[in-house]
């Protein structure tokens, strides 16, 4: 039964991880324009999170089309309407590269290259993995997953603080690297900020599977 | 405050149980949704509650309903009375043969109110409290069967105020009706339950989120969930309530 429901749904769980893998990607790419020689690499993450744009207008237009046919409830209500938010989430994700794309653009060629990066390396990695677990969790209606999502943001907000720390010894140290070490303190903060939205759509994914919504009163009865 | 209660209610038509053991405290002035398949029972229940099952050939019921702490089903109960305390709206319109003003003023009469100026009265306050004063005010002399079908529901609706009862019961009333007077229906229900306790047995679940607090699910006589409509309908506690309500029963 549902039979054309049900596909309708599985084609919006494989839209939003199709779109979770290009936000993996442009956080990737993103964080490799920092050492890279050329700005190639930046606008290339600038491209991905475009894209990006364009996935999630479709994943919207897929949920509003099926709250209007199917007048969804239970667990279909909650997959369709967790699917809205975590499909901002997805295109804030893009947004904070594009923002970070934007500053590796602004920088002289020759400055790309320079060390001071393994905690943002670091940070990006685990920002990746947050935002792949936390859409396969949804996808698998898998609550205990997307819990091990919610608790690496520790790890992340632990990698900020050290990332600052040292970036702060280098704008003292070596002061014609000021306005670098500033721009990289902010992509620091943009990359903490992707773990937050990764944290948001674990939140979702839960809310999915058990109808609550961690660390909020959300109830609808 | 509870104004209904079943205590192991069961229902039998012949050899065929029809209700299994209910247990339910229905709240009063509020809106309980009954919902289910064809067959699960939700209309046996209903009937059940002003003792509307009474005049099935063969049927056996045991037990207990309370309404307001008397058990109807007592020898002695005087059935007229619970039914002028628990009126019912059927899913067909059913104007009597007569005028507007009768249809409303035939309760009253048969309680034995007399007076032109009281029954007026009566006529004014269901009708407006049924959303259809406005409608009807100028040809209260003309015959209720010239109404629409969505105005005919609210003429049975007014008909069933007329009597003040304390309770409603409505069996699919909007089924027969087009969207805008099943609006209408749905917009005097909610109304209503300011001052009456409402309970409707309905197919259409978007009804049933709409406008009830509470609801249960019945499947094959038996009541498998009963609890507040928005956890229902976005968190039900069993597998068999998500399958119903999200179409995939079966």
């Amino acid at each position: 039964m549902r039979k054309t429901f049900d596909a309708q749904l599985r084609e919006l769980g494989e839209a939003l991880v199709d779109m979770a893998a290009s936000a993996e990607d442009a956080i990737d790419t993103v964080t490799r324009s920092l050492t890279s020689a050329d700005a190639g690499t930046a606008r290339r993450a600038i491209e991905l999170t475009r894209a990006m744009d364009e996935m999630e207008r479709g994943i919207e237009n897929q949920c509003f089309r099926l709250l209007l046919q199917q007048q969804p409830v239970a667990h279909d209500l909650r997959t369709i309407s967790a699917a809205l938010k975590m499909v901002t989430d997805l295109q804030r994700i893009g947004d904070q590269c594009a923002n970070i794309a934007e500053l590796a653009l602004l920088w002289p060629e020759g400055a790309r290259g320079v060390g001071e990066l393994a905690h943002i390396h670091a940070m990006s990695q685990k920002a990746a993995i947050m935002v792949k677990r936390s859409i396969h969790a949804y996808a698998n209606q898998d609550a205990e997953a997307a819990r091990t999502v919610i608790a690496l943001d520790d790890e992340v907000d632990a990698l900020f603080v050290l990332a600052k720390q040292s970036l702060v010894a280098l704008l003292v140290e070596r002061r014609e690297e000021a306005d670098r070490a500033i721009d990289l303190i902010i992509i620091a903060k943009y990359l903490e900020r992707i773990a937050d939205h990764a944290v948001n759509i674990a939140r979702w994914a839960i809310y999915c599977v058990t109808g609550e919504l961690v660390g909020s009163d959300l109830a609808l009865s | 405050m509870d104004i209904l209660s079943t205590r192991g209610l069961d229902l039998w038509y012949g050899d065929n149980q029809a209700l299994k053991h209910i247990d339910m405290d229905i709240p009063e002035r509020q809106v309980t949704a009954l919902i289910g398949p064809s067959g699960c029972g939700k209309s046996t229940f209903l009937k059940t509650l002003n003792r509307m099952n009474d005049l099935v050939p063969a049927v056996r019921v045991e037990g207990l309903v309370t309404y307001r702490e008397r058990d109807i089903y007592a020898p002695g109960t005087d059935v007229t009375w619970l039914r002028r305390q628990v009126g019912m709206v059927f899913q067909k319109p059913n104007p009597f043969p007569m005028s507007i003003y009768d249809n409303i003023a035939y309760g009253p009469r048969i309680h034995g109110v007399r007076s032109k100026a009281r029954l007026d009265d009566i006529v004014e306050r269901s009708l407006k409290g049924a959303a259809i004063w406005d409608e009807v005010k100028d040809r209260l002399k003309k015959s209720a069967l010239s109404l629409s079908g969505g105005q005919q529901q609210r003429l049975c609706i007014a008909r069933a105020l007329a009597v003040e009862p304390d309770v409603l019961l409505m069996d699919e009333a909007t089924s027969a009706l087009d969207p805008i007077s099943t609006s209408k229906i749905e917009d005097l229900i909610t109304e209503l339950k300011e001052h009456y306790t409402i309970i409707i047995v309905t197919h259409n679940m978007q009804q049933a989120t709409r406008i009830s607090d509470t609801c249960a699910f019945f499947l094959l006589g038996e009541l498998i969930e009963f609890g507040q409509t928005t956890q229902m309908f976005s968190m039900p506690r069993d597998k068999r309530t998500e399958d119903y309500i999200t179409g995939r029963f079966g």
